[in-house]
């Protein structure tokens, strides 16, 4: 066999075994494989889709993120409606409170009263001095004379007075209502923003389930393809150990005709594939362990998937639709959309700064205190007032104006900014999609390539066996199946992540987006 | 048997130097050869196999010895069962041996079996499975050439293609020309050449260096398959039927858990990785449990021969 040929392989399975390494690292620290504690479980996909939304922590902060800013936009929603306060209240004083009125004098003028004369008549009633007498009534005319009373001038004095307003102990209930009944937009732009917020975070969230989905399904995948990589590796050892061991015996035991330097080639081939195989048994821990660790299972956790092969599936669709789906279900495009809408909201409440602002207002109470005079009468112990009041702006230094300008400018840098990422997506499924097209190529390539391989190494045997072929050939041929399957499995893998790509970019499962051939 | 090739052009030309695959194939697997099946038993004894020289014929014997030391630590690595090959120089003394019951199994070609056929138990055949396993041997001529029956070839250039599968070989042609009453193969060909080397018999007939060869089917399709135009340009005028010609037999009598030990050793042994690199590095297919109807075929051929060979008896003896 040809040591090249050996290299070959060797170098291939390395290159793929530090892209095994690579992969597995993808994963935010991932942790390094370990000697795992608990026994591996065996999972399909689905299942492993399933542990992850149940286990991963990035899902709950997510999910707490939408319950932040839904809470948000109904705190929002809060200032259209009144806002009625009750309060009630137990208090004692030292003392009652008093007030006292200070000592003073009255002064009183001197005075004149003037009493005119005239005459009027008086009826004595019948036995009104005595029995009999007079017997009857009788009228008498009576006269009097005018005259004239003068009084001096007179000075009273009046002491100081200590007058108690209420007993010390009370019991006071209030309730009182504020109602905002013109704000000039403002909370209308409050209520954007939150909204704004809301479907910010919502389309957060999706982005994380798309994007532990992607993470999921390629680790899972990659796992698959490590086992059938160093199952491979294992295969291809087994094959090279046996001819070692032959060599090692002819060299040894035979008839001279293989020499040392045959048999040490064959042992450097050999060790060669071993540290390769060891490498691929590295990566495939390493896999299963990243993949317990995305799915959100404890560090010593194992998880082994149980597909046996990365499935495939051949696509047609074109760019053009793939691009329109992601703008519609892009997480990212999402977010902008929600952005330009709390911006919208934000000069809403900005320019609500010119207007006036205009409130009902009401307040309604009741007292309890012992006293009943003083302050604390029956009138002042229950009572009720409305009223309505405006705030006018009229002159802030600019502050509104430059707050209006402000948020007009966010809004602009936004719209840019989309445009931006408007490109940007096109760009990314544009790239995703030729990548995927040229996998699909590379994958039909590699298939005709392992079908060619193994039709070569049968075909090879066959002819050995028939002394048409040397020995050499059979081993090359073996070698190149086991590099072309190895390929092929690579793009087949390949396949998959980036489908998976492509559907965190659309934003969607990219096999609903795209028609399957049978 | 092909010349030994000493190039040293590369790490996997040792085994081409080996003086082919031969050795190896021979003691090993689908050929009669040898190798040395020795299942462990309980108490500890060997199963014991033999293998006759005359059928390696002139591969080195230290270089099969080596590749039977890799067969039997791959059989007792992968299946616990040993392999304890023995090689005798002839039938004769696997005949006494097996008479003396010093041998439990025995790796042969149907000539052997029929010669020591009365101390083998022929209910348990292990040979190559499937249509692959079967032998079958095909007499080529050039299309265009003019030759459409054997009756044909006569005077004409005739190789054989000699290799331990083509055994019967001799005795299938002889039958054939007896049964048109033709003579003798020496006499009936103007020459007659043979060759371990496949390309070396197939294709002077194709080049028309050649006018007839006799080979096997297997490598005729092999060949073909290689270079599609050997079989537009070739045309088989003839063909044998379809036979076993190599298998591992037991003793009469030889039972017990090491029998079906061993059974199950060689006829699982593709299961492994290891096992299918060695049966494709000492070219044999997949063996199978069989019985004695399997050698029907090889045997009528065989009884044949003898006829015609005790009619040319008899008539020299007249003559």
């Amino acid at each position: 066999m040809s040591y090249a040929c050996v290299r070959i392989l060797c170098v291939s399975l390395s290159t793929t075994a530090l892209w095994m390494t690579s992969l597995a690292a993808q994963p935010a620290a991932a942790p390094a494989p370990a000697t795992s504690a608990s026994a591996p479980q065996v999972l399909s996909l689905d299942d492993c889709l399933r542990i992850t939304f149940e286990k991963n922590h990035r899902r709950p902060a997510s999910r707490f993120a939408v319950a932040i800013a839904e809470a948000q936009h109904r705190q929002a929603l809060a200032g259209y409606w009144p806002q009625v306060n009750a309060k009630a209240g137990w208090f004692r004083m030292d003392e009652a409170p008093n007030f006292v009125f200070p000592a003073s004098n009255m002064y009183i003028p001197s005075q004149t009263v003037t009493v005119p004369g005239g005459s009027t008549s008086v009826t004595i009633p019948a036995n009104a001095f005595g029995p009999g007498f007079p017997p009857v009534a009788v009228q008498m005319p009576v006269s009097f004379p005018g005259q004239s009373i003068t009084t001096n001038a007179q000075v009273f004095p009046v002491p100081e007075q200590d007058v108690k307003l209420m007993d010390p102990q009370s019991v006071t209930a209030t309730g009182n209502f504020t109602w905002l009944l013109f704000d000039g937009g403002m909370r209308s732009g409050y209520r954007q923003q939150a909204l704004g917020g809301k479907m910010a975070a919502q389309a957060e969230l999706r982005r994380t389930d798309l994007e532990l989905t992607d993470s999921v399904v390629r680790l899972y995948y990659g796992a698959v393809l490590a086992r059938q990589l160093h199952q491979l590796g294992q295969d291809t050892l087994a094959r090279m150990e046996v001819t070692l061991e032959l060599t090692e015996s002819l060299y040894k035991n035979g008839a001279g005709r293989v020499n040392k330097t045959d048999y040490l080639d064959n042992v450097v081939m050999v060790e060669t594939i071993r540290s390769t195989v060891a490498e691929l048994a590295k990566n495939e821990a390493a896999a299963q362990a990243a993949l317990a660790y995305t799915m959100g299972l404890p560090w010593d956790a194992t998880v082994v998937p149980s597909s046996e092969e990365v499935p495939h599936r051949p696509f047609a669709g074109n760019a053009a639709e793939l691009v329109s789906s992601a703008y519609e279900f892009n997480p990212d495009w999402a977010k902008v959309e929600a952005g330009l809408k709390a911006l919208d909201g934000a000069v809403s409440t900005a320019r609500s700064g010119y207007y006036p602002k205009i409130a009902l207002t009401g307040e309604v109470h009741r007292w309890w205190n012992d006293y009943t005079t003083g302050t604390a009468t029956t009138r002042n112990k229950t009572g009720w007032t409305i009223g309505a009041g405006a705030e006018i702006p009229i002159f802030d230094g600019f502050l509104t104006k430059n707050r209006v300008s402000e948020a007009l400018a966010r809004v602009a840098k936004l719209k840019e900014e989309k445009l931006l990422l408007r490109e940007g997506i096109g760009l990314q499924v544009r790239e995703l999609f030729l990548s995927l097209e040229a996998a699909s190529k590379t994958y039909q390539a590699a298939e005709r390539a392992m079908v060619a391989a193994r039709e070569n190494r049968e075909l090879t045997s066959r002819a050995y066996q028939n002394e048409l072929v040397d020995t050499e050939k059979v081993i090359r041929a073996q070698l190149f199946e086991a590099l072309m399957s190895a390929q092929f499995y690579k793009t087949r893998y390949d396949h998959v992540a980036i489908e998976s790509q492509l559907s965190v970019v659309i934003g969607k499962e990219v096999r609903e987006r795209i028609t399957s051939k049978p | 048997m092909s010349k030994p090739d000493y190039r040293t052009d590369s790490a996997g030309g040792w085994i081409e130097r080996l003086s082919r695959r031969r050795a190896i194939s021979l003691a090993l697997g689908a050929n009669p050869t040898f190798s040395g099946v020795l299942a462990l038993s309980q108490d500890g004894v060997p199963v014991r196999l033999a293998l006759s020289e005359s059928v390696v014929g002139d591969v080195n014997l230290n270089d099969a010895r080596a590749a039977m030391k890799v067969w039997i630590s791959l059989i007792t690595k992968e299946l616990n069962v040993l392999i304890d090959p023995k090689l005798f120089s002839t039938t004769q003394e696997i005949y006494d041996r097996m008479h003396h019951g010093d041998l439990d199994a025995v790796a042969l070609n149907i000539l052997e079996y029929r010669q020591i056929a009365d101390l083998l138990d022929s209910t348990q055949i292990v040979a190559a499975g499937g249509p692959a396993g079967l032998e079958q041997y095909l007499i080529l001529v050039k299309k265009g050439g003019g030759f459409r029956q054997l009756s044909d070839l006569k005077g004409k250039r005739f190789c054989t293609l000699k290799s331990p599968r083509m055994c019967l070989a001799a005795d299938w042609l002889a039958t054939m020309l007896e049964e048109g009453h033709r003579g003798p193969a020496d006499q009936f060909f103007s020459s007659m050449s043979v060759d371990a080397k496949f390309s070396r018999v197939v294709l002077p007939v194709f080049f028309g260096q050649s006018d007839a060869c006799l080979t096997s089917k297997r490598g005729f399709e092999t060949m073909c398959e290689l270079n599609p135009q050997v079989a537009r340009d070739l045309r088989v005028i003839a063909s044998s039927p379809q036979m076993v010609l190599s298998f591992y037999i037991f003793r009469k009598n030889y039972q017990g858990l090491n029998r079906q030990k061993v059974i199950k050793a060689i006829s699982g042994l593709r299961n492994t990785t290891a096992g299918q690199q060695l049966a494709t590095l000492f070219q044999f297919d997949e063996l199978t449990l069989r019985d004695a109807g399997c050698l029907t075929s090889a045997l009528a051929i065989l009884d044949a021969a003898d006829r015609v060979r005790a009619q040319r008896g008899s008539a020299a003896r007249k003559g």
